[in-house]
């Protein structure tokens, strides 16, 4: 039985993953600066949930106090809902905190999530991308600084520290049933918007498949750094279609004007829409023998099923 | 764990005018409606008595008669756009179509490669393109040269448009036996062009990036590269037929991957746009790589790029192999692509003696 600590179980994937490490005996605690909304879904009822943020002295308590054995860093917040300068203190200096007590505790291995969109989507892109190649999202949206920085610390991290076993994945759009994230929540609106003229590859993983790939990577001897793509690369369009969302096009020269409208969604997505920003996560499947096991439709289709039924 | 309800194939829904029991019926985790409920009641006030009042205003003036004839023909009407599919599958080449399904591409289960290629859409793009093919009547020698599996067929650029590799592409398709589907490596900036990109995209153009480039040999395919590049299919009259020198690139992309190459000779596309000049400062303005300007452009305006019908001759050659390191020092590299070059100049200047005429 070991004892790990999930950051972001405020949010569906953390709590998915708690939910899969109670039900095989492990002790879980979850960390969220946000408050974790009362009815817990079933399976969590063992869970211990502390609301603190990841830059203050509270967290340093929960190291302090329990014998961690893995640390599951789940709580990047992508959300343009938070300032530029709160994302940066969570994402950035938050981070540097739990790694550094990783260390200081003895923590034998760490699970950072970061993104693929720190890849950026680039007219320059080929396809697929493999984990060793130019970030370029920085090019067009300065905005995306924090998640390269926490990305470039965590990977700098698997070599500077090899006592902590740390594996960093970079996920494409993380979509499913409870995931709350800017992709999946795009996608559950009435109406989807599309840019006109352009329908780019796509990839989407199911957040089960991604518990999976976490827990796979926490449970064999790898370290470093993984693309997580998921079951088959597809049109943005034909993904649409899989939500049966209706759609609207946007003309190219409007998009600004329309993001502006959508409320928080954060510029540099708009590329996403555009441009192909296709990942290999081949290196993932042959370290751990990992493979998505729920195809593109139910991966798809369970995000927006509620939503769409009402 | 997971329940999804299985559905039949979903298709785009007929968007309609705001339902207010489709917004009020979301659950609380549905997320951000596109419209708040606050501005479709007030749409809903707003519109309602306008509404009414014009289909009182119809009933008013129209026959009952002519409104059912009206309802005909609008039933008419959607079961033509239900055709429209039908009618496209109709209008694709079946000489096209067999050869894309004999194609052993690998696919997903939607029928698409990770970089977008598209078997259904690719042979409605090359039905499009099988006029401009007919039109150029091209003469095609040496197809067979084409060997199996991975290979850089390295033709020379002209023309100012890429007719060229529009005719070398449908001519793999058709000719070759088996059909070979080129990839096309095409310029950065044809990705930022809105339609063009989804178009090239699903007919099987690649971005031509070297990685691009080595992850498609490694699964054995034939990859189309023009080594001059933009400055090729720019040349002015004067230069017709003089190569302009080629890239390293893709000489080291055969080294790397171990594939041949197939140096290609294209005669008959210099003649079919003139270009006398190369208005660079007008390409700066335009942000294109080149401005051609035509002998006729002040009598034809415009129409003077429409290309004229001379007619095409490809030469395959037998296909090139090279052995050594593909990192090795540009001064070695690059005397395997004179080499290639030298080739291709050479099958230009037979190709251009045997030639009695431009258009026959």
């Amino acid at each position: 039985m070991a004892t790990i600590l999930i950051t972001g179980i405020a949010g569906g994937l953390a709590q998915r993953a708690a939910c899969q490490l109670l039900a095989d005996g492990h002790q879980v605690i979850g960390v969220d600066y946000r408050s974790v909304q009362p009815p817990l879904p079933p399976g969590l009822e063992k869970l211990t949930i502390c609301r603190a943020h990841y830059n203050k002295t509270i967290i340093e308590d929960l190291f302090r106090h329990n014998k961690l054995d893995a640390v599951f860093h789940l709580g990047r917040t992508g959300s343009f809902k938070e300032s530029a300068g709160k994302r940066f203190d969570l994402n950035v200096v938050g981070s540097q905190k739990i790694m550094n007590l990783c260390v200081q505790h003895g923590v034998k291995s760490l699970v950072v999530l970061s993104t693929f969109h720190i890849y950026g989507a680039h007219p320059a892109n080929h396809i697929p991308i493999a984990e060793d190649e130019p970030l370029r999202a920085g090019l067009e949206f300065p905005q995306i600084a924090d998640a390269i920085q926490m990305d470039n610390m965590a990977t700098t991290w698997v070599y500077r520290h090899p006592e902590v076993r740390t594996v960093v994945l970079r996920a494409t759009n993380i979509v499913g049933p409870t995931v709350r994230n800017t992709m999946s929540e795009f996608l559950r609106r009435p109406r989807v918007p599309y840019l006109w003229g352009f329908n780019p590859m796509s990839q989407f993983i199911h957040e089960d498949d991604l518990v999976r790939a976490v827990l796979g990577c926490w449970r064999s001897e790898q370290r470093g750094i993984f693309n997580v793509a998921g079951p088959a690369v597809i049109p943005w369009r034909t993904a649409l279609d899989l939500c049966r969302a209706r759609t609207f096009p946007i003309p190219w020269p409007l998009t600004h004007f329309a993001v502006q409208l959508a409320g928080n969604l954060p510029y540099y997505l708009i590329n996403f829409f555009r441009y192909p920003c296709v990942i290999s996560d081949r290196a993932l499947r042959e370290a751990i023998g990992w493979e998505p096991q729920i195809s593109i439709e139910d991966t798809l289709w369970s995000t927006v099923a509620t939503a769409r039924l009402g | 764990m997971l329940s999804v309800q299985r559905m039949v194939r979903p298709c785009r829904l007929v968007p309609t005018f705001i339902n207010p029991a489709h917004v009020s019926a979301r659950t609380p985790c549905s997320g951000r409606s596109f419209w708040k409920e606050s501005e479709v009641s007030f749409l809903n006030q707003l519109l309602h008595p306008l509404i009414e009042r014009a289909s009182a205003l119809v009933h008013r003036h129209v026959s009952d008669e002519t409104l059912a004839h009206a309802h005909e023909i609008g039933a008419r009407l959607t079961s033509l756009a239900q055709i429209a599919p039908q009618a496209r599958s109709h209008f694709i080449d079946p000489a096209v179509s067999s050869a894309i399904d004999s194609l052993p591409n690998e696919l997903n289960e939607f029928g698409f490669d990770p970089w977008g290629f598209s078997p259904e859409q690719a042979k409605f793009y090359y039905t499009l393109s099988r006029p401009v093919y007919d039109y150029f009547r091209p003469e095609i020698h040496g197809i067979e040269n084409v060997p199996a599996g991975r290979v850089l067929i390295v033709p020379n650029h002209s023309g100012q448009f890429p007719f060229d590799g529009v005719v070398i592409a449908v001519a793999c398709l058709l000719q070759a036996k088996p059909p070979r589907l080129v990839r096309a490596m095409a310029e950065r900036w044809v990705s930022t062009l809105p339609f063009i990109n989804e178009m090239f995209a699903r007919s099987g153009v690649v971005l031509g990036d070297p990685i691009n480039c080595r992850n498609l040999l490694e699964a054995d395919q034939a990859i189309l590269v023009f080594p001059e590049g933009a400055r090729g299919s720019g040349k002015t009259f004067w230069d017709r037929y003089k190569l302009r020198s080629f890239g390293r690139g893709f000489m080291r992309l055969a080294l790397q991957t171990g594939a041949p190459i197939v140096p290609v000779a294209v005669i008959g596309a210099e003649e079919s746009i003139i270009s006398v000049y190369d208005w660079q400062a007008a390409a700066k303005i335009l942000r294109v790589p080149y401005a051609p300007i035509h002998p006729l452009l002040p009598i034809l305006g415009p129409l003077a790029y429409l290309p004229m019908p001379t007619k095409f001759r490809i030469y395959f050659g037998k296909p090139m192999y090279f052995n050594g390191p593909f990192d090795d020092e540009d001064s070695v590299i690059q005397k395997k692509v004179d080499d290639v070059q030298n080739t291709v100049q050479q099958m230009i200047n037979d190709g251009l003696a045997a030639r009695r005429s431009v258009f026959f």
